[in-house]
């Protein structure tokens, strides 16, 4: 019983790192911009579609294409910003508006690769996917584990890139106070532009890993964003560091909940989380201020 | 001769006579069309457009007046509709009362809704309304007393029946939801002028300082939520009966609330006729790009769909009203001068 449970909270864990992209990728854009990006998940299918095709047309396997859809998702990130979101500043009912924008911009491309994709369900298979590793008598799925230690290594980039470098630190200081930061010198609108990119590269990475093993289908962003949205709620909207270990936690909830209660009910579980973070600590676990 | 025009144009734009005048015209027009015109699906178009402006409208007293953005009506919609449908096909209970019960329990979850209003701020708020309509839309799709992911059908009779709601032609529903917009629209008019839209306004635009000059914020939000949501709920029902088939898919989740404060955004967010509009212009400009591009490749009508959507959005961030009203000053200027 115990290796099951040991088990269960270490594949919560393999699946909370790819989790860990995608709402690091949110927290970043929520904390910076001070947008609620529902394009989101629209963000992860592209990158799902442009591994698939890479794979189906020319072979080339995920874990390196996914320097290719960062790229791509960076540069559809920073249009993002720079031709929509940067449209709707210092308008009335701005925030409204904003998330109105992204919903509109998640159905275009939705039903944008409807039109290009069909509505198909598609997926690649892997020659080595259903590889297992066997530590002691516990199994890791091969795919899986590399998935975790690329998410690990992409997210310490980021850490490092955001507490060390100027740029960084740029980013850091609009996310705590727009003005102060602007009055410093700091260009905000570049610093948006770049936090929309990173935020869309990172969800572009998380969706060249999660390829092998998902079906890919116009509405499969969808799935993943309620997760990302009730990960960043659970870690304080901005925080990213926050955003990863709350994935992680809802990686590893997810797992026993569905070994514990049964699969079903993991959905429910997802929502309980959402809802008592809400009622007991709305400001996330690890909001510093405010 | 141009300046008899003018004097003309002038006198019509006079204020207290333009606004009582259009409507009346306008009113007597959406009376009188079913006399004049048959045709199925033109009525369809007519029934879902003020079904939208209902939806707009109601969305429009918690939301465009007080402020409190909310992405869960659906919540409140599905509530309504199947409620009443659930006392329809267990007890036979007439779907008008079932309606009014549905509204009320719509407005009771309201109050539910009103709890992290005051709590929650902003996109928070927002996204926990969000979460009420998908918790909501999942546990109905669990729930084989609701029918589950397939649904409920409303049962029929043969034959027309006011206490079925049931009606083989069109036009009575037409005239249902008629009166139904009306009714919202008035109300929504009646709050805008009054001294509680001036509060939910002023709670709108800041909170803080509403409830230092004396405003009761709590009590005018749970108000506003409570009214908005009883006639969302009611709208649900009339769904119900003129569909006579409900699902999760088709009225729950955030995907349906989006529509219902897209109608209202895109029309104007803050005007009792910014809805209708909105619902007008949602349903018109969906019906167009769908009748032109719709054949050939699937999803491009909605494509183009999304892609107006975001320019319009842009274009027009207070509503088509309210840009309206602001090109209006220069169109007034000009003739009055």
């Amino acid at each position: 019983m115990a290796i099951m449970l040991l088990q269960a909270i270490v594949c919560g864990l393999l699946n909370g790192g790819v989790y860990a992209l995608i709402s690091m990728g949110l927290a970043l854009i929520f904390g910076v911009v001070k947008v609620v990006n529902f394009a989101h998940g629209e963000f992860l299918m592209l990158a799902m579609y442009i591994t698939y095709w890479v794979f189906t047309r020319w072979g080339v396997d995920p874990h390196l294409s996914l320097f290719l859809c960062s790229g791509t998702l960076f540069f559809v990130g920073y249009v993002t910003q720079k031709l929509l979101i940067e449209r709707t500043f210092n308008k009335p009912f701005e925030g409204e508006l904003q998330i109105f924008v992204t919903v509109a911009l998640s159905l275009a491309f939705i039903n944008g690769m409807h039109m290009i994709g069909k509505a198909d369900y598609r997926g690649i298979n892997l020659s080595y996917a259903s590889m297992a590793l066997n530590i002691q008598s516990l199994t890791f799925n091969f795919l899986k584990a590399v998935s975790f230690f690329l998410a690990l290594i992409v997210s310490y980039l980021i850490y490092l890139f955001l507490m060390k470098t100027d740029r960084g630190r740029a980013m850091r200081a609009v996310t705590e106070n727009r003005e102060a930061a602007a009055l410093i010198g700091i260009d905000v609108n570049k610093n948006y532009c770049l936090a929309f990119g990173i935020g869309a590269g990172l969800t572009g990475i998380a969706g060249a890993l999660l390829t092998p093993s998902f079906y890919v289908f116009p509405g499969v962003g969808l799935l993943f964003v309620l997760k990302a949205f009730v990960i960043i709620v659970l870690a304080g909207m901005g925080s990213v560091s926050g955003a990863f270990i709350a994935a992680l936690i809802v990686g590893v909830l997810e797992s026993l909940g569905g070994f514990l209660i049964g699969a079903a009910y993991t959905q429910m579980l997802i929502f309980a989380i959402f809802i008592l973070s809400m009622l007991f600590r709305p400001n996330g676990l690890f909001r510093r201020r405010e | 001769m141009f300046h008899i025009m003018k004097k003309f144009i002038q006198s019509a734009l006079q204020r207290k006579y333009l606004e009582k005048r259009a409507v009346f015209i306008i009113m007597l027009v959406l009376v009188l069309l079913p006399l004049k015109l048959k045709g199925v699906y033109f009525y369809h178009c007519m029934i879902f457009t003020f079904y939208f402006a209902v939806l707009g409208t109601s969305w429009n007293i918690i939301s465009g007046y007080s402020g409190a953005v909310s992405l869960g009506h659906a919540a409140f919609l599905s509530i309504g509709a199947y409620t009443s449908t659930i006392l329809l096909i267990n007890f036979q209970l007439t779907p008008w009362i079932g309606m009014l019960i549905g509204g009320s329990l719509s407005a009771l979850s309201g109050l539910v809704i009103c709890y992290p209003a005051t709590k929650l701020k902003g996109p928070y708020f927002v996204m926990s309304t969000a979460a009420f309509a998908e918790i909501l839309r999942y546990l109905t799709s669990q729930s084989k007393f609701a029918g589950g992911a397939s649904g409920l059908i409303i049962p029929v009779v043969t034959g027309n029946s006011l206490y079925w709601f049931q009606f083989i032609e069109k036009w009575p529903f037409y005239y249902i939801i008629l009166f139904f917009t009306i009714i919202v629209v008035f109300i929504s008019y009646k709050i805008e002028n009054s001294k509680v839209g001036l509060y939910l306004m002023a709670i709108r635009e800041n909170r803080g300082a509403a409830q230092m000059l004396g405003v009761n914020v709590a009590k005018y939000l749970r108000m506003a939520t409570c009214l908005s949501a009883f006639f969302t709920g009611i709208a649900g029902t009339f769904y119900a009966q003129y569909m006579v088939y409900i699902s999760p898919d088709a009225i729950m989740g955030l995907g349906e609330s989006i529509k219902i404060a897209l109608v209202a955004i895109i029309g104007g967010m803050g005007t009792f006729i910014g809805p209708i509009i909105g619902a007008a212009l949602y349903f018109g400009v969906g019906e167009i790009v769908r009748f032109l591009l719709g054949a050939e490749i699937s999803g491009l009508s909605s494509f183009i769909y999304g892609i107006i959507l975001i320019v319009f959005i842009l274009l027009f961030p207070k509503g088509l009203v309210q840009f309206l009203k602001d090109m209006g000053g220069r169109f007034e200027r000009y003739f009055i001068h």
